[in-house]
């Protein structure tokens, strides 16, 4: 890469070598305008590299180096904007010297590596990873037989596009294998035991660069390469040893970077924070500040641990450091308001979590401001670095998922769409969408009947506020006059059942629409990708340090799911199929999904075991099969039930991105309670009155006479039966307060 | 509404209530659980208002039979309701993507230094270097590899030699081993070779390089007595009688000749060397062996002085 060719640049090849060899293809001249191309394009003279390569390619218009070369100057001089140029310019080379490059052959790899490796730089950075690993994969195989300089930047681009589709897995072993191949020691876990070398060679070094610097110049005033030849062999053999060391401590840097990157996209803390430990410490006694890099990945490490006051600290830190260089993508402003966003949300603070999100956002635009373009001329405005730096989908579904836990579907539904077109094999994804269709759902009939009974949270919270209005709305009015007054019962007190008139059957695919029916396809194609058969063992700390990997299921934009994720979230797109099942009525499918729900996991939460039960137990009533409802419906089926979030049991460390769910633990008993209402109502049903009075005492009386109206419909409905007319009369007086 | 039914005998409706009965019985319990909505609920105080009791007997009908909402109030029914509980919002650890800024340069489009001045012979070298780690060159062309080498000493650097490969080239092409090695003397990665070196499975090759080392440069001793120990123990656990014969002979011969060339410092082996000389007393060099260290022990100047002589 460009520090190898600016270190040697003196004395590329001694002219012993060159003159040996015989080239015969390469005249004097002609190496001496490559020579002094290379020189110039290093220093940064790009136009007087390009007059030294037009001639070149005066003399060898076949050679592909030359036309790359050139190709390669004249992208950096357009400010690497030119990228559809380049790319043409690379495509053309290829078919006109007769390589195929999207086709590593058996033919000599090494002539062609270079031309290669941009084509595969090129498609990193505009996202197309596997693109770009298809064909790096195979000069990977060949990677002793590379130049060193183009074999570490295979190795380096593979790690990097592997993290970009998500398997950080992949990239360890890549960073793994470039250490034992390219770097002479294991990775130093011990600065101490390492410097000594070093710091011996850096005391050298001075001098022996001086040697060989005088030695550089004077050839060059002397305008006569053949002093260099006195440049004795030893000397040469010191000066290559510095700078392999010197290179050597940068490429061991980048790949420590690579591996904290890959170990905290793995969540593998404790490795992640020792390996960091070691980079921050090198860095500080070299004097260094820390870089943009370090200390986001630094934050991220506190956040991941779930100290999130203390990532913030570290995050703070980035405004005290000098600004990056433009290269750095994304811009310091997008990340830093974004992983604030993102902490936010940890913390459980959405609506400040949502004010970051779209600073960020916004920090985004300004970037693309700057170069107005439209968008088909992206590849010949912006710069190379920026494209590559474009966070766009990944902003969106931070927003997508931060609005939806605001109670802001239609918004998170929009968004989340967009992520949908660049990571289409993401399954919480697609959980997502269905959860947006379903909040969309529930508010849009929670405004309609203007009670919320049938919230979770709400019906559950319900014994604790009296909701007047939902009690009024158990009568629809009265009708006359005195002896002749009537009242009239409402028909139901929510519906959640679509109605027939406002179904969509043909809801277009192309232009997605928050409604149940996409909620439903939206959660088939989660419950369809996501894998089966997953191992739900977790790693210990020990293996988890001698370098065990886990295995894991990739859902970009995000860091890749663990087996106990998937069967969550499995069970969670269960959940959410069984409800959308009844919505729609499709009740066979709703109990086909709640039977699902209940045998997916030995071990599945509470909440989800409760409401697996609840909608098996509707399903079967709706299916007129009151006798097996019962048994779903029985409190003793569910036993105890704690209703603290799953995570909180999965983890203590990490963040859980749902802040509150309302699933106290105070509000399992009002769990319970819905669950034996049901089962009263399905004694009711099977016209088991005394069975079905019984229990719903028991409700009515626990709740301390602040239920939900359903209940007391049900207890006007039971005494009705029974042909208690005045005790229904009484419950009319008493609860509804009608005189 | 004038009609008087009084004198009227009633209707038989018991058939009519079997058929209604019966086709009750066809349907689920969802379908048959509806009851009215409309009950009577007398004022208490009455307020007759400005009707006649026939006038409001008669709207009250309308509002029931005839009113605004569709079906007509009378024709509406309940039936209890199963409260549904929406499922909470799914909990994922992690989920949002964070965003770290790093240096996109890093991946940069690259200049091929190798134009015009790659002469072919560093790629010739690579080639036959990863050739060598594989099979046995043959006379030439481990002459063309080792005068490569020696034109240009940085060469072996970008031979694509890493000490994982060291074994390999040790057995197949153990002359061109030494000759890297000695190159790489200098390398701050020759301890890691040696390493490799040292705890490669024994062989005559690996012994040969070792030898041809020690009388080439200084090694660090600890890795001379390293190799030894290795080589002791191989002889010791080796299942093969005939292998172990040999490989014995082997050892016995390389140390005979790191003693004579004060390779090493044989006090500092002396029991482990003695112990294996014991061991394998039926073989002729075992027992040349002993019979050396013997006289290292007893005198030393002298012994040493003695054997140098034969």
């Amino acid at each position: 890469m460009a520090e190898s060719k600016s270190g040697g640049e003196e004395c590329p090849e001694s002219p012993t070598t060159t003159e040996a060899s015989n080239n015969s293809d390469a005249t004097d001249t002609e190496r001496e305008w490559a020579q002094a191309a290379q020189t110039q394009f290093t220093k940064g003279n790009y136009v007087a590299a390009l007059t030294l390569l037009s001639y070149l390619q005066g003399t060898r218009p076949k050679d592909p180096k030359v036309l790359m070369n050139k190709a390669v100057v004249e992208y950096y001089k357009s400010d690497l904007k030119k990228t559809e140029t380049f790319r043409k310019q690379l495509a053309d080379i290829c078919t006109q010297c007769g390589i195929k490059i999207d086709a590593v052959g058996t033919g000599d790899e090494v002539e062609r590596s270079v031309i290669r490796f941009n084509h595969c730089v090129v498609l990193y950075h505009l996202h197309q990873y596997c693109a770009a690993l298809a064909l790096l994969e195979k000069m990977y195989t060949g990677l002793e037989s590379l130049e060193e300089s183009v074999g570490i930047g295979v190795c380096l681009l593979m790690a990097e596009c592997h993290l970009g589709t998500y398997h950080p897995e992949r990239a360890l072993t890549i960073i793994t294998h470039t250490e034992t191949t390219f770097l002479p020691q294991p990775l130093p876990h011990t600065p101490s035991h390492k410097q000594p070398p070093s710091q011996e060679k850096e005391n050298k070094s001075p001098e022996k660069i001086s040697v060989s610097g005088g030695t550089g110049s004077s050839s060059s005033s002397s305008s006569s390469s053949s002093s260099s030849s006195s440049s004795s062999s030893t000397t040469s053999t010191a000066a290559d040893e510095i700078r392999c060391s010197a290179t050597q401590e940068q490429l061991r840097g980048k790949l420590q970077q690579l591996r904290v990157r890959a170990l905290l996209m793995m969540r593998a803390l404790r490795v992640a924070k020792k390996e960091l430990k070691t980079i921050v410490t090198h860095a500080v006694t070299a004097g260094n500040s820390l870089n943009v890099t370090l200390i986001s990945l630094k934050s991220q490490l506190e956040y991941l641990k779930g100290n999130f006051r203390k990532a913030i600290k570290v995050l703070n830190q980035c405004a005290a450091i000098p600004p990056p260089s433009p290269s750095y993508g994304p811009s310091l402003g997008v990340m830093y308001y974004n992983n604030l966003g993102v902490i936010h949300l940890g913390m459980g603070k959405p609506t400040v979590a949502c004010l970051y999100l779209q600073k960020a956002l916004q920090e985004t635009q300004i970037g693309e401001e700057s170069n107005s373009s439209a968008h088909s001329e992206v590849l010949s405005h912006q710069p190379l670095y920026q494209l590559s730096s474009n966070v766009q989908p990944e902003l969106y579904y931070n927003l997508g998922v931060t609005l939806l836990h605001m109670n802001k579907p239609d918004k998170a539904f929009d968004f989340l769409l967009e992520v949908l077109q660049v990571h289409p094999m993401n399954p919480r994804l697609w959980l997502r969408l269905a959860e947006c269709c379903i909040t969309v759902h529930k508010l849009l009939h929670s405004r309609q009947l203007h009670v919320t009974t049938c919230d979770t949270q709400e019906a559950l919270e319900m014994g604790l506020k009296e909701d007047q209005s939902s009690k009024r709305s158990i009568i629809q009015g009265t009708v006359g006059v005195g002896m002749h007054r009537k009242i009239c019962l409402t028909t139901r007190i929510t519906d959640h059942n679509k109605k027939k008139s406002e179904m969509h059957p043909e809801s277009d695919a192309a232009f997605p629409e928050p409604t149940l029916e996409f909620a439903r396809l939206c959660l088939r194609n989660a419950l369809t990708i996501l894998p089966e058969n997953v191992s739900t063992t977790s790693l210990t700390d020990e293996q988890e340090v001698s370098g065990v990997m886990p295995e894991l299921y990739p859902a970009g934009p995000s860091s890749p799911l663990r087996g106990v994720e998937v069967v969550s979230l499995r069970v969670s797109a269960l959940a959410c199929s069984a409800y959308v099942g009844l919505c729609l009525s499709d009740f066979s499918a709703a109990l086909r999904h709640a039977e699902l729900l209940l045998v997916a996991h030995p071990k599945i939460p509470d909440v989800y075991k409760l409401l697996g039960h609840l909608y098996a137990g509707e399903a079967l009533i709706s299916l007129g099969k009151v006798t097996e409802a019962i048994q779903h419906l029985d409190p003793r089926v569910v036993g105890e039930v704690s209703l603290s979030p799953p995570a909180q049991e999965a983890s203590n460390t990490l963040p859980a991105s749902t802040p509150s769910q309302g699933w106290l633990n105070t509000t399992a008993t009002t769990a319970m309670q819905v669950m034996r209402y049901n089962l009263s109502v399905a004694y009711a049903l099977r016209g088991e009155w005394e069975k079905a009075n019984n229990l719903l005492k028991e409700v009515w009386t626990e709740s301390n006479g602040n239920m939900p109206a359903q209940v007391i419909m049900l207890a006007m409905y039971i005494n009705l039966q029974m042909g208690h007319v005045d005790i229904m009369k009484n419950i009319v007086k008493n609860n509804i307060l009608l005189t | 509404m004038s009609l008087d039914v009084s004198n009227h005998p009633p209707a038989d409706t018991s058939s009519l209530k079997q058929a209604l009965a019966d086709l009750l019985s066809d349907r689920p319990d969802t379908a048959k659980s509806g009851v009215p909505v409309v009950y009577s609920y007398p004022q208490p105080a009455p307020n007759s208002g400005l009707l006649s009791e026939p006038g409001q007997v008669k709207r009250t009908c309308e509002a029931l039979l005839c009113g605004p909402s569709s079906p007509s109030l009378a024709q509406q029914y309940f039936s209890p309701e199963i409260i549904r509980l929406t499922p909470p919002l799914h909990v994922a650890e992690d989920e949002l993507v964070w965003i770290t800024s790093v240096d996109r340069a890093e991946q940069r489009v690259m200049y091929d230094a190798s134009m015009c001045v790659l002469s072919g012979g560093d790629a010739e070298a690579k080639r036959l270097m990863a050739k060598a780690f594989k099979e046995t060159l043959s006379l030439p062309q481990q002459q063309h590899l080792l005068t490569q080498l020696n034109q240009d000493p940085r060469m072996v650097y970008h031979t694509g030699l890493t000490p994982p490969k060291l074994p390999d080239l040790v057995e197949h092409n153990p002359l061109i081993a030494i000759e890297v090695l000695l190159k790489l003397m200098q390398s701050s990665q020759i301890t890691e070779y040696f390493s490799v070196l040292v705890n490669m499975e024994m062989s005559l090759h690996s012994m040969e390089v070792v030898n041809r080392l020690t009388t080439a440069v200084e090694l660090p001793s600890e890795f001379v007595h390293l190799y030894i120990s290795n080589c002791i123990s191989t002889c010791e656990t080796i299942k093969d009688r005939y292998m172990q014969n040999r490989l014995v002979r082997l050892v016995c011969v390389f140390l005979q000749s790191l003693i004579r060339n004060k390779i090493i410092n044989v006090q500092e082996l002396f029991i482990e060397v003695q112990a294996f000389c014991i061991e394998f007393s039926r073989i002729r060099e075992a027992a040349a062996l002993f019979r050396l260290l013997k006289q290292l022990d007893s005198g030393d100047t002298q012994a040493t002085q003695e054997p140098a002589k034969k």
